[in-house]
């Protein structure tokens, strides 16, 4: 494993934010961690950029236990979910700062900075005002500055969540083709479940401190362990049938006007575009149905319906 | 890079951590032994003499001097008391009528706050006293003004202009959108003012009544220049110190002159330091729509008008008569122009002057960097210890000058800690006095700037030196500039502490005015005044002006999130 994170543990006070975190990262994965605000996912990611100590747990990159050293010393980079860009210098200060440390002469620290921002698109940006930059811009400053340091590891604390909708969509592809270009192992945090399962190699779901599943996102939205998993990634219905309780997506049930196997009546929707969703009353409960929008029903009609397997 | 992955033991991290943090660990060191060791030394010397453990001066004070504590509490209650409710006034007009005067007002306010002491008193005797220029020469009276009610008025005028801007700032920072939504709700603007608008300013009231308490508290000039025979602790204690050196009871007295500022400080700290770092750009008053203005009866928004109005009219009225008064002969009830005051200007008090402005820049320049640096490793650097050494910091901004000033004595009289009779000792005064106002300049500016950038910085590789070189600095420097027009200001125009701590031939402006007021060389005293008003508010303009070209765009980066 490039990267293995040993039974990581942290607290505050009394606070319990991350436990037996255990997992094991191969070079060149994108792993995605995802979960709700206050889950410990941000915590995490801390604690493997050196920003936090963990109360106890290793960390190794490609072998070696990093867990006590600091920051500055570490293999990885961040991009932080602020940006955190220093307002007091233009973009090319701001991404070849990190090379005076390595030692690199002035003169070939910009040379080299350059070349990132070319790569990265901001080539008419080199000399302005960080201030003055779009979300998008920054957005790539902050990576350009971290990539620039050529790190084993590239961190990623839910960089596109001030971005608008389109923007974000963009900048997903973008750091995709990223890593495809540098072929760079990212652990991404995000507690957007779309953005995760779109982008990763695999997804880390974690609640309350704890990892709840790990896995291709195909897998984790099929064939979700918990009920937890199954309703942070997209929504479900749990209805109980043949005395066992069961988990079915919304768009895993078929709504027929002629026939099927349960009966209920629409007493809601909403049009999504692509599909609707319906809101249905039936002997099985009250149901949430996805179906594409070729036929609409309306509120108030009976309909069948079966479960597809 | 490999090599610097290899494991580090505890030890080593220890060291590191010392080395990281070795700047912080001497601004602690400095803070523990320019403002908490001092303290001690009074409270050692208090209690011990002769070598012996003693509450004597304790139970003389409390027993034998108990019409003293309630002097010194009955004048500072009344005067902080109706400072309170004037400068509320002067702030609601400020803030929520549509007044025409509201600039003035703002830079009247503001040159007050940087008026050395005793302006007041000098030109209520020029007017007032018992050859006054009003009172005896206009209307022929032949009253005595000097006592209780004297010294109530001048402090309470000294106060006014602090209270109004704390008051002010406190009003400004209320969301208007309170005041809309509470007119939506039906509220009528007069209850609006009682149930809303003052209890949101609270925080603001409070340090407006409380910095005035201790301020009367620990002024003994007042009550020395206006008093007549009515004595306050004060003023004893000075006496005590400069004259008879009685050492026990002067350093009991002034214990006694901290216990109500401590009771309060621990109570309120976090309230009450909250904005004391006032910019200059607080006479820039936000814009504010008209809607927004409180629409109340007639009968009060006269009392508004009236209130603020009287208090303008003084004001003009007091530099006025310090003006004129510098080329004015009163001699004989006669007011003649002269320039005799001037001849009386030597070489001694220019040097004064010239002394006041050295240690002024010095103590602004050192005890901005020194609070900056504090401010940083209190808010970010989570060293051990840390809300006891902020509490430490912060107590000057509450101490009562005697009391800091005596404390310097007592505590540096003795080898290794000798400095009695240096100017050292008068410059760490000054920038240890004012140390509470620039570590919170610093707070300010650090709570605006993203604290992920920190992470960033090591991220990329900067060690501690390096952060704060690069990026904590410059990011700061808005902060410094406010910080050291506050220091600058604070230092040309203190005397409670400095008085006890410079050696004869060697005293500073504040004190050649003191002793020309009390020697009834008035002239000479208005002259002094002006020249203090004069080189604080050149220095404060030039800075500002220089803070409007080049930081508009360095703030506007500081103040982004």
């Amino acid at each position: 494993m490039f990267i293995e994170i040993d039974n990581l543990k942290k607290s505050y006070k009394d606070n319990l934010v991350v436990e037996n975190f255990t997992l094991g990262i191969e070079k060149g994965e994108f792993v995605t961690i995802l979960g709700a605000s206050g889950c410990g996912k941000t915590t995490t990611l801390k604690m493997i950029g050196g920003f936090l100590k963990p109360d106890s747990g290793n960390i190794y990159i490609e072998g070696k236990d990093i867990t006590n050293v600091a920051a500055n010393l570490r293999p990885t980079a961040t991009v932080f979910q602020n940006y955190a860009l220093f307002p007091n210098m233009n973009v090319i200060e701001n991404v070849s700062y990190g090379l005076k440390f390595k030692k690199i002469k002035k003169s070939e620290a910009r040379k080299i900075a350059k070349e990132m921002l070319d790569t990265i698109g901001l080539k008419e940006h080199i000399y302005s005002d960080i201030n003055k930059l779009s979300g998008g811009q920054m957005q790539r400053v902050a990576l350009a500055r971290a990539l620039v340091l050529n790190p084993k590891v590239l961190l990623l604390d839910e960089p596109f969540s001030n971005l608008d909708a389109k923007l974000r969509v963009k900048m997903r592809e973008e750091i995709k083709q990223i890593q495809h270009k540098f072929g760079i192992t990212m652990i991404f945090v995000t507690h957007d479940q779309e953005e995760a399962l779109s982008i990763s190699d695999r997804v880390v779901i974690m609640n309350k401190g704890k990892i709840e599943q790990v896995g291709k996102p195909e897998v984790v939205y099929k064939e979700p362990k918990t009920l937890f998993v199954a309703d942070f990634i997209g929504r479900i219905n749990i209805i109980e049938l043949n005395g066992k309780k069961q988990m079915i997506r919304p768009e895993n049930i078929i709504l027929n006007r002629e026939k099927g196997t349960f009966q209920g009546e629409i007493y809601d929707k909403q049009f999504k575009g692509v599909y609707v969703t319906y809101f249905l009353n039936s002997s099985l409960g009250s149901l949430q149905v996805d179906a594409l929008n070729s036929d609409i029903y309306e509120v108030g009609e009976k309909v069948f319906f079966s479960i597809k397997n | 890079m490999d090599n610097s992955l290899k494991r580090v033991s505890n030890l080593d991290t220890l060291i590191s951590k010392i080395k990281e943090n070795i700047i912080f660990i001497i601004i602690y060191a400095l803070i523990l032994l320019f403002i908490l060791w001092p303290i001690i030394a009074v409270v050692f010397n208090s209690v011990y003499v002769d070598g012996r453990f003693t509450l004597e001066a304790y139970s003389d004070l409390t027993f034998k001097s108990t019409k003293l504590l309630y002097n010194s509490f009955i004048v500072a209650f009344s005067s902080a008391s109706i400072a309170l409710i004037i400068s509320t006034i002067i702030a609601i007009y400020v803030t929520f009528t549509k007044g025409h005067l509201k600039k003035f007002i703002m830079i009247v306010l503001l040159v007050s706050m940087i008026s050395p002491p005793y302006v007041d008193s000098l030109s209520f005797i020029i007017l007032f006293g018992k050859r006054g220029l009003i009172t005896h020469k206009l209307l022929g009276l032949n009253i005595n003004p000097y006592g209780f009610w004297g010294i109530v008025i001048m402090e309470t005028l000294a106060h006014i202009s602090r209270a109004a801007l704390f008051i002010i700032m406190a009003m400004e920072s209320i969301d208007k959108n309170i005041i809309r939504a509470s007119r939506d709700l039906g509220s009528d603007d007069l209850s609006m003012l009682k149930s809303v608008i003052l209890p949101m300013s609270k925080h603001g009231l409070i340090s407006a009544f409380f910095i005035s308490f201790v301020t009367s508290l620990s002024d003994f000039g007042t009550p020395i220049v206006i008093g007549g025979g009515f004595n306050v602790l004060a003023t004893e204690a000075y006496l005590n110190i400069t004259g008879v050196s009685n050492i026990p009871l002067a350093s009991a007295m002034s214990i006694y002159l901290l216990i109500p500022s401590l009771i309060f400080f621990i109570i309120y700290r976090k309230e009450m330091t909250r904005n004391q770092a006032y910019s200059y750009q607080v006479a820039n008053l936000s814009e504010q729509d008209e809607e927004d203005y409180l629409n109340l009866p007639m009968t009060i928004k006269f009392i508004i008008k009236l209130i603020t109005y009287l208090f303008l009219l003084i004001v003009v009225v007091k530099y006025l008569t310090i003006l004129l008064g510098s080329f004015a002969s009163f001699n004989g009830g006669d007011v003649s122009f002269t320039l005799k005051h001037f001849e009386k200007i030597d070489i001694a008090k220019l040097n004064s002057f010239k002394r006041s402005i050295q240690y002024s820049l010095i103590s602004g320049i050192v005890g901005s960097i020194i609070g900056l640096l504090l401010s940083y490793g209190i808010n970010r650097n989570k060293i051990f210890g840390k809300n006891f050494i902020d509490f430490v910091a912060t107590l000057p901004y509450m101490m009562p000058g005697t009391l800091f000033g005596i404390s310097y004595i007592l505590a540096f009289k003795k080898p290794p800690l000798l400095l009695i009779g240096t100017s050292a000792i008068v410059i760490l005064n000054c920038i240890f006095k004012q140390i509470p106002i620039s570590s919170k300049a610093g707070a300010q500016a650090l709570s605006k700037i993203n604290p992920e950038i920190e992470n960033a910085a090591k991220d990329c590789g900067a060690n501690n030196f390096h952060l704060l070189k690069d990026v904590i600095l410059p990011l700061l420097s808005p902060a410094f500039i406010t910080s050291f027009i506050n220091i600058f200001s604070g230092t040309m125009v203190t005397i409670g502490a400095l008085i006890f701590l410079v050696s004869p031939g060697k005293d500073v402006a504040t004190v050649q005015l003191f002793s020309a007021i009390k020697e009834g060389n008035l002239g000479v005293g208005c002259i002094l005044a002006n020249m203090i008003i004069l080189t604080t508010i050149i220095v404060n303009l030039s800075i500002s002006a220089l803070l409007k070209g080049k930081f508009r765009r360095g703030e506007a980066d500081v103040y982004r999130d």
